[in-house]
């Protein structure tokens, strides 16, 4: 790769700037520069992307946002009532139909957002190469949309967790902190595989291994305290694993999630995610010359 | 209506010695050189064209002016809102309806959302989809794809337009309009970059042309001269081939505006007696009556002195049209010609003529000798 990439300007989006302005495409300067100008040019092209993706997602299918319900339902039969009922592995007290819900909400969302914007920089590679504009709106625009079937999945487990447990109780605002932690790991690990895959595609193939190897690990069928026993560390840093289990406490349980276990993961997603974007702008410049 | 805030030449690019260059991922690992030290300055209101064989890195130019893609070397200045009109037809998508497809192509060219409601309808008139615009793009033609996109583009208020083989989509009245939208543009002082093959648009649209060769600028002048050059025509400027040169001659001009022209003589000669004669060539409405050329103007008799060298010729009675305008120098009663000069001539309200008069007849520009303004400085550097 070259080195010494220059700075992209942002002026080509940014319409309401001032009268006249000069862009120099020299040398790269700092990353916080020009961030907050970056970001008005970013917020309503995110917009316009994700609006974009809810669109074009199930358009031309017959189910159309059926799907989007179908594949975590499926998921669901499959691997909870073979993996628990059948072999009777990791059984829990609630009923089970709240209880593998609350795990499959999380983990559809991540797998959604990291399964689709792990190419989406790529794939939008004859556009990237001829027009200019901020290219994050890519990844973003993925988990942006994801974001609406993840409100409509939560607002299921809450109807289902009604039936089954009962109303929920003060605890559910746990859900908000839950959910940021949940979004920001996804914003983190979208941008970076997206970002990786423009340059190497391997992440093409390997993110959707490394999903499955995810949903195994993670307690989204069955209940914590068997991997908890037997892996303790291995739960402990997987932060699906610790948003599926919050989830559980806040909706289901009615209690408050593990603060100090949830900050740290909060703490941990957030500087991944801003070092993912470090990452980005550095290479952003080359993008247009690899795909 | 398009928005217009502040006009008049805010557009500029500045690229100083600049370079692109890729790894060769085939064995040998020399680099490949597609830009190789490039200085270019394209001035506001100016509008250059970008002209040379496949591979002579004119595209990639225009990326690293668009911002897409770095130099390995050098600086690029930029003045004012760029905006790259090249195929889009990738930002497209086949299932979405023409509407959200512009929706989606303006935030591309940075199109303030609160100004797009407005912005549609003229939008969509201009690619005359009206019939289409909710259809999904799956089923429009590639034609029609490429006019919304330019459409998009046309109305999205940039000091500096960067066009890359684009206006030769879509049919031919599109494409005239194109032209028109282009010209349009120039005359609220955008500035343009164009590349393209088509030369004859080029030297339409171009008042000054580069011509890269082997990743380098092999020539940079008026667009006829450069034009001819590549083509490997006679220099029609060339001092060699004519003692006599019309230099500067105010190529644009409003009906009743005196066309204003400086000729100037080779060195030695000093003094002559010059005939200019402004001549009709291809003028669509008359060539339809089989007139493909008369004189207008008559021979007018000029004396030509080391202090005198800038005339002017009243048109008042002129109807807008491309003319040409020659210079002859016949000293001993030979008539040995200089390079003819197109001259474009307006009208009050150019675009309403210029479009009718572009929609009945195929056009076909003056040849290449045809446009532009003939300029002095470069003389030496385009010759071979």
């Amino acid at each position: 790769m070259p080195d010494g990439g220059p700075v992209q300007d942002d002026g080509d989006h940014d319409r309401q700037g001032t009268a006249s302005h000069t862009v120099e495409i020299v040398p790269r300067r700092g990353l916080l520069q020009s961030s907050s100008q970056r970001l008005s040019t970013l917020l309503p092209l995110l917009w316009v992307w994700t609006r974009r993706d809810l669109r074009v997602r199930y358009r031309q299918s017959i189910l159309s946002a059926g799907w989007g319900l179908i594949q975590p339902v499926t998921l669901l039969v499959i691997y909870g009532w073979v993996v628990v009922r059948v072999l009777n592995v990791g059984q829990t007290e609630l009923p089970y139909l709240s209880f593998a819900w609350a795990g499959i909400v999380s983990f559809t969302f991540l797998s959604q957002a990291l399964g689709q914007g792990v190419g989406s920089i790529q794939s939008a590679g004859s556009l990237i190469s001829r027009v200019y504009f901020p290219r994050e709106v890519l990844p973003f625009a993925v988990v942006t949309s994801s974001l609406a079937d993840l409100g409509v999945m939560t607002a299921l487990l809450f109807v289902v967790a009604w039936f089954q447990v009962g109303p929920p109780g003060l605890a559910a605002l746990g859900l908000v902190p839950v959910s940021a932690l949940l979004v920001v790991w996804a914003l983190a690990l979208t941008l970076l595989s997206s970002t990786a895959t423009v340059f190497r595609r391997d992440l093409n193939y390997a993110v959707p291994l490394l999903l499955r190897v995810l949903f195994i690990m993670s307690p989204v069928v069955y209940s914590a305290d068997l991997i908890q026993d037997r892996a303790y560390w291995l739960w402990v840093a997987n932060p699906l694993a610790v948003v599926i289990e919050a989830t559980r406490d806040t909706v289901l349980l009615g209690r408050w999630p593990d603060w100090p276990l949830l900050g740290a993961h909060l703490l941990v997603g957030s500087a991944l995610l801003v070092a993912a974007y470090a990452v980005f702008r550095r290479v952003e410049p080359h993008m247009g010359d690899y795909v | 209506m398009i928005h217009r805030g502040r006009r008049g030449g805010a557009g500029a690019l500045e690229l100083r010695g600049v370079s692109k260059s890729f790894e060769r991922t085939t064995a040998g690992g020399e680099r490949l050189v597609v830009l190789d030290s490039i200085d270019l300055d394209v001035g506001p209101d100016e509008s250059v064209g970008l002209i040379g064989p496949n591979g002579a890195g004119k595209s990639t130019l225009l990326k690293l002016a668009s911002g897409v893609t770095p130099p390995t070397a050098g600086t690029i200045r930029r003045h004012g809102r760029t905006c790259s009109v090249i195929e889009l037809g990738a930002a497209v998508h086949p299932d979405l309806s023409g509407r959200e497809n512009v929706e989606l192509l303006a935030s591309l060219y940075g199109i303030p959302r609160r100004r797009l409601p407005r912005l549609l309808d003229t939008i969509v008139g201009f690619a005359e989809l009206e019939h289409a615009i909710d259809w999904p793009t799956r089923r429009y033609s590639t034609g029609m794809v490429a006019r919304l996109a330019f459409a998009t583009a046309a109305y999205s208020d940039p000091d500096l337009l960067l066009i890359d083989e684009v206006l030769s989509v879509g049919d031919l009245p599109f494409q005239y309009r194109c032209r028109e939208r282009v010209e349009e543009l120039r005359r609220e002082g955008v500035t343009v970059l164009l590349v393209s093959h088509d030369l004859d648009l080029v030297t339409a649209v171009c008042d000054r042309t580069v011509l890269l060769r082997g990743a380098r600028v092999e020539a940079d002048g008026p667009s006829a001269r450069i034009v001819n050059r590549y083509l490997g025509l006679p220099d029609p400027g060339d001092p060699a081939d004519a003692p006599l040169e019309l230099v500067d001659v105010a190529t644009r001009v409003a009906t009743g505006d005196p066309v204003q022209f400086t000729v100037r003589l080779r060195d030695g000669l000093g003094e002559a007696e010059v005939g200019v004669d402004l001549v009709i060539s291809e003028h669509p409405t008359l060539s339809l009556h089989g007139i493909e050329q008369s004189v207008i103007f008559g021979s007018h008799r000029l004396r030509v002195t080391p202090d005198r060298r800038t005339f002017r010729l009243s048109t008042d009675h002129l109807p807008p049209g491309r003319y040409e305008l020659h210079a002859r120098l016949d000293p001993d009663g030979e008539v040995r010609y200089a390079a003819p000069v197109g001259v474009v001539i307006t009208g009050r309200r150019p675009d309403l003529f210029a479009t009718q008069l572009r929609a009945t007849c195929s056009v076909r520009p003056v040849g290449h000798g045809a446009a532009a303004r003939l300029d002095a400085t470069h003389d030496a550097g385009s010759r071979r």
